[in-house]
């Protein structure tokens, strides 16, 4: 039972750390990005290519965060200009382009993709420990969200969500809206590569088949459930892609279903969910509030001075 | 010294000139209006002065720096700021946030400070707070501070508007109707706070159709009829001119 | 001659294409989002001629049903999905994709996931030399004449679709000239969804049904309304025989894998350097 419970964790947060990047991308910036698993897949190659070649783990993860930044940086300047829902469907087709290319090519591994990926807290059998991963990625995840969360707090959320609010407003106050936005979609996109170098780890290999466009929609879902606040957006992914990874295991547990069967019902349920999601609970369960540090509060509502003592009249001594 | 200047600015709409070879300008601690019938040219040519409209000819500087292929943020930057004659705002901010976020400069909004900086963080926070409140209560706002954008009237909005503009400390403000829908009371507060930001050095450029409110408030005027500047001057000499009474009655000049 | 080969070959599944593009346009022009869905509707009417055709029918008829059925879908989907949401874009996109996704889980749990056929029979063709074209061949590119034929003629000279035009244009004013903006918008789709269905159908005479085809056709569909102006039928048409041949082209240079990613680089170009497509501005239909 507890192997069936790290699997599912460490899928569910690989898949938080996806979903955490979706939220800034969307909940934040109000980028509508179809493409996030093309950043995963970013991620999982670079990982995988440069841990086959003997570079230290380390180094590999952080790699898979800087191409997956730079493909997004490409993407978000060249897209800066598009409107919400051209912007979707431009990135759902990058990502098609990325699983293409990943298909197609020799130094990917073609079809058959890359076996044999090393992973960390391997012990002397060449055995990976799945807990120590699980472990790790607790950790990462807490540290994402953490940092997340300043960020949002920061100046620079102030202004993602004046830019939310008003883009034009916020563009003639001096914000350069494009240069926030595209950071933003950076920051998102190195998220989904550091989750797509944690997956190669987890899976221990790298195959275009993991890279479809439904990762992105399990992503979506996760996000929307959850709500804009960066733990609303952990909570509901995590519950979600848990939820649906258990589904793996129900075999197992004596309940007649083929793997095909339950492989259909997820997909309806991530499209009911789509879909009485949004029309019922857009919002989601968390939504971002934003609060001002209390330094500044105070300068709004001055802490009051204590009243004086209240003066007895007819004392000596009264002014 | 001229602080907007426009040089031989055109502007054509799909065979349209929509303003036709303007000059105009501005100069230090003065309130200069732009008036004229309805098409006139009055908006697009502001919008051409403030740098959001690209013209097919002319040129505009802005203290100096000649504002062609700038994004609208650089310009608000170099000095002008526009104001917008429906007001705007970011409504989910409250009304200081909304002060707070309309001068990124100052609020240094660096993404790798805002994700790890640790000295200080909220330091410049705080002062601009401090900067916006002082803005607040000049614009007798300071009650609504805590308060969402979007609950303010049509007033306050306004008012807001001109506080957001102000915080970029901008030495010309660029005013798109700012009467517009606005009680006679507010509007003598608004002509008040602008003879007040005159009086510090601030130039500003307004469009409106308050004949009266011109009168008072501008020391200059440039009269727009069908594109081009029909004549410019001193509102009393200006106003009178029969050449204007024509413009505004639809006589043809 | 490959290149002419590629060029008739490139007509078939452009002509497909083209009816599949004219439907996510429609439904752009009218309802203003992108609808995902329309993908997985060419599925549900393949499977359902399918189905028809189990069960010992012709084609013909299987067409037919496939057509009423997701007609019926499309309409339904209207009234009961998207019609509530109002006039938002983004979350109707996200909601199409739902509905994308319960199609297709929908069909596979009916019909299974393997890969059919209508029928075993020989394919017969006509030869020109060395090129080939196969009678299916030849029976797609008329009937998809035909239909966007049809199509056109009903558009612009019947009353409905003049009230289609008025709605798709202004649709306020529309209201207020005493259109049934409603019942056109549920016209459209209905219409919409029965050109996916034909698609969806000759899409599976001409190859095989999978409950991914229509999926895989939906992105170079859209890159198809999207190179002919999306909202604009007629460009729909010419960005479908535009990309059904461009694939086919590529493919006698390109691996075969990468077929349709000609599909998706011309979207992409066209996005970033003429987003309002290829179509001269004036021709608007």
């Amino acid at each position: 039972m507890s192997d069936y419970l790290i699997a599912i964790s460490a899928v569910g947060l690989i898949f938080v750390l996806m979903g955490l990047g979706l939220n800034l991308q969307w909940g934040h910036a109000g980028l509508l990005n179809f493409g996030q698993v093309g950043f995963f897949a970013i991620g999982a190659y670079t990982y995988a290519l440069l841990a086959l070649h003997g570079i230290p783990l380390a180094v590999a993860v952080i790699a898979a965060a800087v191409t997956s930044s730079i493909a997004a940086a490409i993407i978000g300047r060249a897209t800066i200009k598009m409107k919400e829902d051209y912007l979707a469907i431009v990135t759902l087709v990058l990502a098609e382009i990325i699983q293409l290319v990943a298909t197609n090519s020799g130094w990917t591994g073609g079809p058959s993709g890359l076996p044999g990926v090393p992973a960390p807290f391997t012990n002397r059998a060449g055995r990976p420990s799945q807990t120590a991963l699980l472990l790790l990625l607790v950790v990462i995840v807490i540290a994402a969200i953490f940092f997340l969360h300043r960020l949002t707090s920061s100046s620079f959320g102030l202004t993602l969500q004046a830019i939310r609010d008003d883009e034009l407003s916020a563009e003639a106050s001096g914000s350069n809206v494009a240069a926030f936005r595209i950071k933003s979609l950076v920051a998102g996109a190195a998220l989904a590569g550091v989750a797509g170098a944690f997956y190669a780890m987890y899976v221990l290999f790298v195959v275009p088949d993991q890279f479809d466009a439904i990762v992105t929609f399990y992503a979506w879902v996760g996000i929307i459930i959850g709500g804009s606040s960066h733990y609303g957006a952990a909570i509901g992914t995590f519950i979600f892609v848990a939820l649906e990874e258990s589904t793996r295991f129900l075999s197992d547990i004596g309940l007649n279903v083929s793997d095909a069967q339950i492989a259909r019902l997820r997909l309806l349920v991530i499209g009911l969910a789509l879909i009485l999601l949004l029309r019922f609970r857009p919002q989601g369960l968390f939504a971002y509030r934003r609060r001002l540090p209390k330094e500044v509060r105070e300068v709004i509502s001055p802490v009051p001075e204590p009243s004086p003592p209240a003066r007895v009249v007819g004392e000596a001594g009264a002014p | 010294m001229t602080v907007v200047e426009a040089r031989g600015v055109s502007k054509v709409f799909g065979g349209v000139h929509a303003v036709r070879d303007c000059s105009v300008s501005i100069g230090e601690g003065e309130i200069v209006g732009l008036i004229g019938p309805n098409g006139a040219g009055k908006t697009t040519l502001f919008n051409i002065l403030c740098g959001l409209v690209a013209p097919t000819s002319g040129t505009i500087l802005v203290n100096g720096k000649d504002i062609a292929g700038l994004q609208p943020h650089d310009i608000a930057r170099l000095g002008a700021v526009k104001t917008f004659q429906i007001p705007r705002g970011f409504e989910t901010l409250s009304v200081l946030e909304n002060l707070v976020a309309s001068c990124p400069t100052a609020q240094d909004a660096s993404f790798w400070r805002g994700m790890f900086g640790v000295r200080n963080r909220h330091a410049r926070h705080v002062e601009l707070a401090r900067h916006a409140m002082d803005m607040l209560r000049f614009l007798n706002l300071s009650e609504v501070a805590a308060l969402p954008a979007g609950h303010l009237s049509g007033g306050q909005r306004k008012l807001l508007d001109l506080g957001r503009a102000l915080m970029l400390s901008p030495n010309v403000l660029m005013l798109d109707e700012p009467l517009a829908g606005v009680s006679p009371v507010l509007a003598e507060e608004i002509a008040e706070h602008l003879a007040n930001l005159r009086s510090r050095g601030i130039s500003i450029a307004l469009i409106e159709h308050r004949v009266e409110f011109v009168r008072h408030i501008c020391d200059r005027i440039y009269v727009l009829s069908a594109g081009s500047i029909l004549t410019e001057g001193r509102p009393e000499a200006v106003l009178g001119a029969q050449e204007v009474v024509d413009a505004f009655l639809g006589v043809d000049v | 001659m490959p290149e002419l080969q590629a060029l008739i070959d490139g007509v078939t599944e452009g002509a497909i294409i083209a009816l599949a593009a004219m439907a996510v346009t429609l439904v752009f022009r009218i309802s203003h989002f992108a609808n995902v869905a329309f993908g997985d509707f060419m599925t549900v009417g393949a499977f359902a001629a399918y189905g028809v055709v189990s069960a010992g029918l012709s084609l013909l008829v299987g067409a037919v049903v496939g057509l009423v059925v997701t007609a019926l879908i499309g309409v339904i989907s209207y009234y009961l999905v998207f019609k509530p949401l109002g006039h938002r874009p983004v979350t109707m996109f996200i909601t199409s994709i739902g509905v994308a996704l319960v199609l297709r889980a929908i069909v596979q749990m009916i019909w299974g996931g393997d890969v059919e056929t209508y029928s075993n029979s020989a394919i017969s063709s006509f030869h020109f030399g060395s090129l080939v074209v196969t009678v299916s061949e030849a029976i797609v590119v008329g009937v998809c004449a035909v239909v966007a034929t049809l199509f056109f003629v009903w558009l612009n000279k019947t009353g409905t679709g003049r009230e289609i035009r008025a709605v798709a244009s202004n649709e306020t004013l529309a209201l207020v000239k005493g259109v049934n903006v409603i019942r056109v918008t549920a016209t459209v789709w209905a219409v919409a969804a029965a050109l996916t269905a034909i698609a969806g159908v000759l899409l599976g005479y001409t190859t095989a049904l999978s409950p991914e085809m229509g999926w895989n056709l939906l992105l170079p569909a859209f890159a198809a309304a999207i190179l002919g102006g999306l909202g604009n039928t007629t460009g729909a048409v010419v960005g479908g025989l535009v990309i059904g041949m461009a694939m086919q082209f590529a493919v006698i240079w390109v691996p075969a894998g990468y077929k349709y990613g000609v599909s998706f680089a011309i979207m992409v170009i066209v996005l970033l350097f003429r987003p309002s497509g290829i179509m001269p501005r004036r021709v608007r239909v």
